[in-house]
């Protein structure tokens, strides 16, 4: 998760692609991610909705050991977007950025 | 929907569930090993229970350990998405295999059937509390039973390595204790199904898309639950235990994390039981609290939800129900 790195990566999406990675090994799952940000990420032959919500709560634990941040980034908005923000790795990584953002002026994590 | 009663009580819970079981050695021999790991890990179910007997015996055995002889109940409510028959509905039956037929001095116990599922202990409940409200009727049977094995498609691993089979019955009274808050508040709702999160089709077997059951406990069930905590003028930190429907490791997890729940306050019951649907929550009890005496469930709060897309929400005080330790049915 967050092993070597004394200081947060400055960019949001390579960060983002670290995890991934970590999290792909750590549960022995073959996603293929030649397509870097573009790689689909959940559907069809990608992860399915156990494997999406086990990544989310990796993601969002790694997010606070990394910038001391508590995100929720499973939310109702989220799973009923026509467009799902966890469709591919690019589109979740904007996702987290702007929740972490939003969560961040609130105070507090994003129910809803 | 907020609903309040005044002055009942949980007297006794007792649990059974059968001996026989499956798990990763069977599954494994089944399908994909490594999927099969990540899974098990996900929902912290390691094995569930596999019954060879129906509802209806599973609801009449747990009844048993809270009755004596020549004592019954004035209403037997039994709730269940998997009834022995159709035609009747288990509560009848239950009436029948307890003995409590027509006699001379007394008639036999009023019976209902609820065809509900997770939520369905605290709507059970909620029925109760109505009954009780009437002078002639002092005391209610609550029976909460599911085979849902039987609705498992052996190839789904969604569903095969989550839902197990077992029962809870409760004798619910209308004399709080000396020292016992006898309020019972209760928050009851619907989402209706209409996607088809979890129902079954013409196939016969259960069918449940995971993603959305998460979605309706996160997105509406943890702000009701929120929203009923404050309704009650109390604080998330004032509710001393935190009795869930036990629905998969990851989903209480996730629960658990958006509401800031300490650990000790959210007690779980999965691994070798399995999602027992309306039932988890006394099983849960019966793992945990076995005994007379639970401080800690002064002010418990039993959060039901699922199927329907249904919840129900009820706070009272299980501090001195007394609490058989689960029955393993046909243990070596």
């Amino acid at each position: 998760m967050n092993d070597a790195s004394p200081q947060p990566p400055l960019s949001i999406g390579s960060w983002f692609m670290n995890q991934i990675q970590d999290y792909l090994v750590r549960r022995s799952i073959p996603l293929d991610l030649e397509s870097g940000m573009d790689s689909p990420l959940y559907g069809a032959g990608a992860l399915d909705s156990m494997q999406l919500v086990d990544l989310i709560m990796f993601v969002e634990d790694a997010y606070w050991a990394d910038y001391g941040q508590r995100l929720l980034l499973a939310n109702a908005a989220a799973f009923s977007a026509k467009r799902s923000p966890y469709r591919t790795l690019g589109s979740f990584a904007e996702f987290l950025d702007i929740q972490a953002q939003i969560q961040a002026q609130d105070g507090t994590p994003n129910h809803a | 929907m907020l609903f309040k009663f005044e002055g009942l009580n949980i007297e006794a819970l007792a649990s059974a569930i059968p001996w026989q079981s499956e798990g990763i050695s069977e599954w494994k021999s089944f399908f994909d090993k490594t999927g099969i790991c990540q899974l098990t890990q996900q929902t912290r179910i390691t094995s569930v229970r596999k019954s060879p007997y129906s509802s209806l015996k599973l609801g009449t055995l747990s009844s048993r350990l809270l009755y004596k002889k020549n004592k019954q109940p004035d209403a037997i409510i039994s709730v269940t998405q998997t009834p022995e028959r159709l035609v009747p509905g288990n509560a009848s039956g239950i009436a029948s295999a307890m003995g409590w037929t027509k006699g001379k001095e007394r008639a036999a116990p009023l019976c209902w059937d609820l065809q509900m599922g997770c939520a369905g202990m605290v709507w059970g409940l909620h029925q109760a509390a109505m009954l009780l409200q009437q002078d002639s009727i002092n005391e209610v049977l609550l029976v909460c039973s599911e085979t849902h094995s039987r609705l498992v498609n052996p190839g789904d691993r969604a569903t095969r390595l989550l839902f197990g089979d077992g029962a809870t019955a409760m004798r619910l009274t209308k004399q709080a204790k000396a020292g016992q808050e006898g309020t019972w508040t209760f928050e009851l709702g619907t989402q209706p199904d209409d996607a088809g999160q979890l129902c079954t089709k013409p196939d016969g077997f259960l069918h449940m898309d995971g993603l959305g059951i998460f979605d309706f406990a996160v997105g509406t069930v943890v702000p009701a639950l929120e929203k009923f905590i404050q309704s009650n003028g109390l604080s998330k930190d004032q509710i001393s235990t935190y009795l869930m429907h036990q629905a998969s490791g990851l989903v209480l997890q996730y629960m658990q994390r958006m509401m800031q729940i300490p650990s000790d306050r959210m007690p779980i019951a999965l691994d070798g039981y399995g999602n027992t649907g309306s039932a988890s929550i006394g099983i849960l009890l019966a793992h945990h609290f076995a005994g007379t005496s639970h401080p800690e469930l002064r002010n418990a709060i039993m959060v039901g939800f699922g199927s329907g897309l249904q919840w129900g929400f009820l706070k009272a005080d299980l501090s001195q129900t007394k609490i058989h330790p689960i029955l393993p049915i046909d243990s070596p």
